[in-house]
């Protein structure tokens, strides 16, 4: 029986076309769109626990505020340590409009960093030894979830912090904090207690 | 002689042990389907009865079950089956092999399960360091082991069968008749013999050392070691899955065969030659489970990205090839353009099943592209889109599949007629919506940030109120659906062992499962229906990947 190869050409034309998806729009544009650098680029630093720890309880006691949380400054690292069953530190202050510098390590077990904007994510992996170094520039002031999305043990759904945007200036500040966010503040320290008394 | 005939001849020994396989492959389904029941309890949000320490443990056999179990021994089954079944009443290698290969597969499970109700919460991927902290873990370690070495076996003898069909090994032509001969599927089937060499090896290799020192016996770099094993164990996790998707689409030409009776109009060869595209581009693709982890380079990333939609190729193609072969035997009994979709056998359950599969598979593989590449896999690593996928994947086109075959599987070697044939109609229909409903409704879980493998989502009354009410509607409504789906058809099956109306003459099939009868009006060998579905796939992938570099744009928060 004689077939159609036509058809069959045809086929392997609009199979293969699949593999132009993704240089299209690189030629198109849209990819690389992010604004914060190239923090991502290529692999993590390697970085010991120990040392990593040291360098992020600098960092708290250096930037704490009077209410626990601790502010980032522009272009200056922030350290984030994961560790079972909670992140250090826990709320981290933010100024809408600045670049930010963030470095994750975890001592333990391997992590995530999830942090919730609405009715999205953004997503990464964090390890022990390999740093996840991000760069990131908030645009919208607001309280953001920050949760861990890699199951790292029973206590893995206790395991969350928050990333506190504020107004550039004439903002609000932690002093000023509205009674919502407030209520959030302590509604996050008691499940961290919870989830580090596991 | 048709298909059916043919399978039919093979000797009772094979078939008992295909069926050993097939009915311990049941088993593992059940029990991974018992098990999601427990888990659509606690992660539906409506029913507030959130448990951590059961989530994850359940979680664990579940996975262990439905993902490793259920697919070694089916795809064991599938490999004599086309070692014998497909060859004309041959007969395996060595029985005895085949059921030391069963032994060890079944040890795995025992040992496995053993390890999981003991209390190893590692779900299946048990990643160092945090396995170590679970004294069963070395159980979860050595059933892996058992079940690569019962593949191994399984497969060697399989390969042995192949060898015995060339009657003079030296020559090239003999080879070249041989594999000219063989049917499509047991041509995939050798196709995926390197990716189950590969997973084998690759098993002993991660597995041979994390048992022995979980147990103390052998010195291991605490930093070194886990950041290897997870490395090592994504390129064996991702050839792993392609060994489904082969087997699934080898199942498909046998189903559309024995469904529909058609045959193909395009060259076999080039079916053949689509099958040998799974070795050469399933390995070089693993990086696109890593697209999330700061230990990969960006280059290494950039390559990933590139050649993640390579793997779909071969799959678009089979597809339009199978679909080919619907739309020219039908259009040969002088059906329209469309009008020939119409006629096709959708009560029979087997065909059901075959069509259905595809068309989860289609979808399900569009909603991965975004998952895939390095630009916009940080949106949704780690949330519920990937289970919301995998199932689709798992469930909805491998095992669907592999259900459309055990309906004829156990028809014939039971010499049996469906039992509750309404029942059956309803179940290759009824399992698709309802992990439609779970990919949809899963799909936007995932987009809105819900984390995966997370027993309470609610992280204190911070969480999204939209959380609540997605993951009620993908676990709580496509959840249950599936468990009913899934019910419906282990009744159905086990009813027809024992209950099935005997048939008469055995090489027959009942009224459901017969042949659809086509009476040729004319010469048809066009196809042009068929390349619908690839067009789709495309316009999918291009419409989810637009969609995503949107969203990234809009984010409140930017990252680099």
């Amino acid at each position: 029986m004689k077939s159609s190869n036509s058809y069959l050409v045809a086929a392997f034309v609009i199979a293969f076309s699949v593999l132009l998806v993704i240089p299209m729009w690189a030629a198109y544009g849209v990819l690389f769109p992010k604004e914060g650098g190239h923090g991502a680029h290529g692999a993590g630093e390697m970085l010991m626990a120990s040392e990593f720890e040291e360098k992020t309880a600098r960092f708290i006691e250096e930037r704490r505020l009077p209410d626990g949380s601790v502010r980032g400054e522009q272009g200056k690292p922030i350290y984030v340590m994961a560790i079972q069953y909670t992140f250090r530190p826990n709320t981290i202050r933010l100024t809408a409009g600045e670049q930010y510098d963030l470095q994750m390590l975890s001592t333990d077990v391997v992590h995530a960093f999830s942090v919730q904007m609405g009715d999205t994510s953004y997503n990464a992996v964090v390890m022990p030894k390999v740093v996840t170094a991000l760069k990131l520039k908030p645009t919208k002031p607001g309280t953001y979830l920050v949760v861990c999305n890699e199951y790292c043990g029973i206590g893995h759904d206790y395991m969350y912090f928050s990333i506190i945007v504020e107004e550039a200036e004439g903002g609000e500040h932690p002093e000023k904090m509205s009674k919502e966010q407030h209520e959030k503040m302590n509604t996050m320290t008691k499940g961290q207690e919870h989830g580090e008394h596991r | 002689m048709s298909l059916v005939q043919e399978i039919g001849k093979s000797h009772p020994d094979d078939q008992k042990l295909m069926a050993a396989y097939g009915i311990a492959g049941l088993l593992s389904l059940v029990g991974a389907f018992a098990l999601a029941a427990i888990l659509v309890v606690i992660k539906t949000p409506a029913f507030g009865l959130v448990s951590g320490a059961l989530y994850y443990r359940m979680l664990t056999g579940h996975g262990i079950l439905g993902f490793v179990y259920w697919f070694a021994f089916i795809q064991a089954a599938l490999l004599i089956a086309g070692a014998t079944a497909l060859r004309d009443g041959g007969r395996l290698w060595s029985l005895k092999l085949g059921w030391l290969a069963f032994a060890f597969t079944t040890g795995g499970l025992v040992i496995n399960m053993v390890g999981v109700f003991s209390g190893a919460d590692v779900l299946y991927t048990a990643f160092p360091p945090l396995a170590e902290s679970f004294p069963a873990t070395p159980l979860i370690y050595l059933g892996y082991l058992f079940v690569a070495t019962g593949a191994f076996l399984i497969t060697l003898d399989f390969l042995a069968t192949v060898f015995t069909w060339v009657e003079s090994k030296g020559s090239v032509e003999g080879w070249k008749r041989m594999l000219t001969e063989i049917h499509i599927s047991t041509f995939a089937a050798i196709c995926a013999v390197p990716l189950i060499f590969s997973v084998v090896l690759t098993a002993f290799f991660l597995y041979i050392p994390a048992f022995l020192g979980s147990m103390g016996w052998l010195a291991l770099d605490p930093m070194e070691f886990p950041m290897n094993f997870r490395m090592t164990y994504m390129v064996m996790f991702h050839i792993t899955h392609y060994i489904p998707a082969m087997a699934m689409i080898a199942a498909s030409y046998v189903l559309v065969e024995l469904t529909t009776g058609a045959n193909s109009v395009y060259s076999k060869t080039v079916a053949k030659g689509l099958f040998l595209m799974y070795p050469a581009v399933v390995p070089p693709t693993f990086v696109y489970h890593l697209m999330a982890d700061p230990s990969i380079t960006e280059g290494i990333k950039i390559i990933g990205s590139a050649l993640s939609l390579l793997v779909w190729i071969p799959s678009i193609l089979h597809m339009f090839i199978i679909m080919g072969m619907m739309e020219a035997n039908m259009r040969s009994a002088g059906h329209s353009v469309f009008g020939w979709i119409m006629h096709l056998p959708w009560k029979n359950p087997a065909f059901a099943s075959l069509i259905m599969s595809m068309i989860t598979f289609g979808i399900a593989g569009g909603l991965t592209a975004v998952l895939l590449q390095e630009q916009t896999a940080s949106l949704l690593h780690g949330t519920f889109a990937v289970p919301a996928y995998i199932h689709p994947m798992v469930v909805g086109a491998a095992s669907l599949t592999y259900m459309g075959l055990i309906y004829y599987g156990v028809s014939i070697c039971m010499k049996r007629d469906i039992w509750g044939s309404l029942i059956a109609r309803i179940q290759p229909y009824l399992l698709t919506i309802a992990l439609l409903v779970f990919a949809w409704a899963g799909t936007l879980a995932g987009y809105a940030g819900v984390p995966r493998r997370t027993a309470d989502i609610g992280f204190g009354g911070l969480a999204p109120e939209s959380w609540q009410t997605l993951m009620n509607v993908a676990v709580g409504i496509g959840g249950t659906l599936t468990l009913i789906a899934g019910i419906l058809f282990f009744v159905v099956i086990g009813m027809t062992m024992f209950a099935g109306k005997k048939l008469l003459v055995p090489s027959d099939l009942g009224n459901d499962l017969a042949m659809l009868e086509v009476t040729p009006t004319r010469e048809f060998v066009y196809t042009p229906t068929a390349l619908i579905p690839g067009v789709i796939f495309v316009l999918v992938v291009l419409i989810f990947t637009a969609g995503a570099f949107s969203i990234m744009g809009k984010w409140p928060i930017q990252f680099g």
